[in-house]
């Protein structure tokens, strides 16, 4: 570490008005950063985190803030600047120049009518005198530095064309054209599934290394905390809570809510319910599920290809068992638990819900089946229709199945619901917008229950949710299965929650169960090469065990698109073990 | 910061400011908002709301009471005392308040029959207007498909065909009355509603929460006037009121091509198309029609707007 900071924070403060008053993002905050290092800013939504970031870049006025404080810059020049008072040509200079920044959101922070190669050597051009052709040469060595296979052909390539992971490498190739002295990164990986995630943040400390850089990475995520700073400031309601080096911060938290965030972290090893209790009836059979999609071209609409999102999956659940289906995006989980509600339609294979084969139903008995199987969403905000009352919300389905109950009878099923789930019986008279992230998810879950399932599809139930909030949900759900003895199918894309809740796992890959088998098993013992690879990608919470570099080319996630008439290959899954199965080729 | 936030497709943070109020462990307590607080919020009155609510009493009473104000028949000429200035100018008759057009006929009386005529005109038009293109809308999102097709093309046939052609035609198949014209300036909008209110239910159907209440059980007509509609008002709301002021100038245009209302009977819009010779010499003529139709506009404009944060339980109880 330098003798004086690059960049040194003092007294930062952030607030803006709102109709509520005005609220204070970011209070007295103060923090040095030296030249080389990462420092790693962990807090829940809310915290100030990102508003921190952004004022950094100064873009928090844009946005409505107002700051106070002071933030000295040494610049490459050697000279010093606060940034709090610099004119918006310094600031322009500096900005892309020495401090740049990658967002959150690949998606939406490349421009989409641009190319790759056309973003790139504006950025060049912007800051460094070049021609453009010298400039598109230049984005094309930055683009091998994030190692994006094939780079001069990307150059031409629009960002649709791009899968998540290469989008974001090209985001930091951005970020990095002019070599900046400070990078901040506001939760670069959390978009990504964990398998880029473990190579994007492979290719930013290796880069870092490289260029000699400072990184504020800004997360919420301890794992990612654990792989990569060297310090960490945690923050809580605009204020920081503590500041240490990563390894004390780890071994000895001095705050109490560190203590808490770091106990709330679900851990894969942490071990799963055991399958003892669960030998019941099978409640739910899926036999050779399939669900394939056209995909059409042209005015006359001709299929041109098919993607077949789920392909021949089979499995049992049993009444009162959770069964974690793990995969990453676009693996076709979700899609197996929308046609098991026949959300959408399967194309072939057999579903029986208790008993009842509920392919080919019509309409009015497919209603009168979906009593049986019910549903938990992702995202807490969009799951609950903003306009009704919660208790218009809990009583839809007893309104829509149980029409003989009065209404004062389905306001206190309601009202007992609500309280089962932790929340008050007289919040029933409020609306969603009323309720945080967690308590809507609370919501969420009493409605599903109202009908008394035997089996609900939880679809990332907690992935929208805070960790210490996400620790309460599964403890609710877990607890609400002991006494209800109602089972889950558990669809998420992270490992150590499905470790949590699961009694067995399986792992889905390219619209096909891979492995298959009681948790313990499976996570433990994986013999399939993607469950190990998947596993080897979580990060681990705990700074002693972080993994060596091993930087990889960039790999194109393979799509599960053929053309007409031709099939993925299909590979019996075999049983290794006591109901521990895999697909033939692993065996 | 959350990855909530970013669900809404913000790239950073910032809408989720407000949050920051919210507590982070959530267990039962919620936040507490006073219920009685929250009431008396909700109807502290806002004075543009209650000056706009006092302006919508005074037209619509104006309108409904017009045969008992009116000083004058309203089609009564007196040559005699043709383009009298209003009182309180020079040449002033003090029995036309607001002074006399170029036929001697009282410009209060008129003012007021006319208020009466072209509010109900456009009111019932667009209401008729907006419920022909909801269920347009409404049907050709949730079905989609062939009919959603079907639908759409209507939409773009009636947009692409000039209106004035089809008012001609329907007006001289079933003659000039006012439920003719009323029904016939329905016509004039109900594609834009339809379009409108058929992108608000695309984007609405695919929500989570209709997915949820799908998987409930609900029927597509239980989720349609349920959760679609519910949802989709605010846009409407706004399209309604900017449509009421369009139809009165829609209907002065009509009857200025001899289409609309016939004369002698007024209404504001007509006041001010045939007045409009008279502007450099009598301002008053169009002056006191112009400034009617300016309130009108005003008031359905600004009652739209509270009705729609009335209706939106996200902003009432702030």
């Amino acid at each position: 570490m330098s003798e004086s900071p690059l960049l040194s924070i003092r007294d930062l403060s952030v607030s803006f008005n709102t109709r509520a008053g005005e609220v204070k993002a970011v209070r007295r905050l103060s923090f040095d950063l030296a030249a080389g290092e990462t420092m790693a800013i962990v807090g829940e939504s809310g915290s100030g985190k990102s508003v921190t970031a952004l004022s950094i870049m100064r873009l928090i006025e844009r946005e409505g803030g107002h700051m106070s404080g002071r933030m000295e810059l040494v610049r490459r020049s050697g000279g010093s600047v606060d940034l709090m008072a610099a004119d918006d040509r310094t600031l322009r200079q500096i900005r892309g120049n020495e401090i740049s920044m990658i967002f959150q959101e690949p998606m939406t922070s490349l421009n989409p009518v641009l190319t790759i190669g056309r973003q790139l050597s504006e950025v060049i051009v912007l800051h460094r005198a070049c021609s453009p052709r010298e400039a598109l040469d230049e984005a094309r060595v930055l683009l091998e530095r994030v190692r994006i296979p094939d780079a001069a052909g990307r150059l031409s390539q629009f960002p649709h064309e791009m899968s998540g992971g290469m989008r974001q490498r090209v985001m930091i190739a951005m970020a990095l054209a002019c070599q900046p002295r400070l990078l901040i990164a506001d939760e670069p990986t959390t978009a990504l599934d964990v398998t880029v995630q473990a190579e994007i943040l492979a290719l930013i400390r290796k880069l870092q290394d490289e260029i000699g850089m400072a990184l504020m990475f800004i997360t919420h995520d301890m794992g990612v905390v654990a792989e990569i700073a060297d310090r960490v400031i945690v923050m809580r309601h605009g204020e920081k809570v503590e500041e240490n080096a990563l390894r004390p911060l780890f071994a000895t938290p001095r705050h109490p809510y560190t203590r808490a965030l770091l106990a709330a972290v679900p851990r894969l090893g942490d071990g799963s319910p055991a399958t003892a209790g669960v030998n019941a009836d099978t409640v739910l059979s899926v036999r050779g599920l399939v669900k394939r999609f056209p995909v059409t071209k042209g005015l006359m609409k001709r299929t041109v290809a098919m993607v077949h999102a789920v392909d021949d999956v089979s499995f049992v659940l049993r009444e009162g068992e959770t069964l974690g289906l793990v995969g990453e995006s676009g693996c076709g989980k979700s899609t197996t638990g929308r046609a098991l509600m026949r959300l959408i339609e399967p194309t072939e294979g057999s579903i029986t819900i208790a008993g009842q084969e509920i392919t080919g139903l019509g309409q009015e008995d497919l209603r009168a089946a979906r009593r049986n199987i019910q549903m938990i969403f992702q995202d807490p905000y969009a799951s609950l229709n903003p306009r009704l009352s919660i208790e218009a919300s809990v009583t839809e389905p007893l309104a829509i199945h149980r029409r003989e109950l009065t209404g004062k009878a389905r306001r206190e099923i309601a009202a007992g619901l609500l309280e089962r789930v932790g929340l008050k019986a007289d919040h029933l008279d409020r609306y969603p917008h009323q309720f945080s992230g967690g308590q809507r998810q609370r919501i969420a879950i009493a409605r599903a229950l109202a009908l008394k399932p035997k089996i609900i599809v939880a679809d990332e139930p907690v992935s929208a949710l805070d960790v210490s909030i996400r620790a309460q949900v599964i403890d609710l759900l877990k607890e609400l299965q002991r006494e209800l003895g109602v089972a889950y199918l558990f669809i998420s894309h992270d490992m150590a929650v499905v470790e949590q809740m699961s009694h067995r796992v399986a792992v889905m890959y390219m619209g096909q169960i891979l492995e298959l088998g009681p948790s313990a098993e499976v996570l433990n013992r994986p013999r399939h090469a993607y469950t190990k690879r998947l596993l080897a990608s979580v990060p681990v919470p705990d700074p002693a065990r972080r993994k060596p570099q091993v930087i990889d080319e960039a790999r194109e996630i393979q799509s599960p698109r053929y053309p007409v008439g031709q099939r993925p290959t299909r590979l019996p899954l075999v049983e290794v073990n006591a109901g521990h199965f895999v697909q033939a080729d692993a065996a | 910061m959350s990855d909530v936030a970013d669900k809404h497709g913000l790239p950073t943070s910032l809408s989720s400011i407000p949050q920051a109020a919210v507590p982070m462990h959530d267990a039962a307590a919620g936040p507490d908002l006073e219920p009685a607080q929250a009431r008396a919020a909700r109807f502290r009155p806002d004075p543009v709301i209650a000056i706009a609510a006092l302006l919508a009493l005074l037209l619509i009473g104006a309108a409904v009471f017009a045969p008992l104000i009116a000083p004058f028949e309203p089609d009564a000429q007196r040559l005699l005392a043709r383009l009298r200035p209003p009182v309180g100018f020079e040449r002033a008759d003090p029995r036309y308040l607001l002074g006399s057009d170029q036929l001697g006929r009282d410009m209060l009386s008129r003012c007021l029959y006319g208020l009466r005529l072209t509010l109900l005109i456009a009111l019932f038009g667009a209401a008729l207007g907006l419920l022909l293109g909801a269920l347009a809308g409404l049907v050709a999102g949730m079905v989609g498909g062939f009919v959603d097709a079907l639908i759409m093309g209507l939409c773009d046939v009636k947009i692409a065909v000039p209106f004035t052609l089809v008012a001609l035609l329907v007006i001289a198949l079933a003659g000039a009355s006012i439920t003719v014209l009323v029904c016939v300036l329905s016509l004039a909008y109900w594609a834009q509603f339809a379009r409108l209110i058929r992108a608000q239910v695309l984007t609405i159907r695919e929500m989570p929460y209709i997915e949820a209440a799908r998987a409930a059980g609900a029927t597509p007509l239980r989720i349609a006037v349920r959760h679609v509609l519910p949802n989709i008002v605010s846009p409407v709301i706004v399209m309604f009121t900017l449509n009421i002021s369009n139809l009165i100038l829609l209907e002065s245009a009509l009857s200025f091509l001899g289409l609309g209302v016939q004369p002698p009977t007024a209404t504001l819009g007509s006041m001010v198309g045939l007045g409009r010779d008279y502007m450099p010499t009598a301002p008053w003529v169009v002056a006191s029609p112009a400034i009617l139709i300016m309130l009108v506009s005003l008031t359905v404009m600004l009652l739209g707007d509270w009705l729609r944060d009335h209706l939106d339980v996200r902003l009432r109880e702030r």
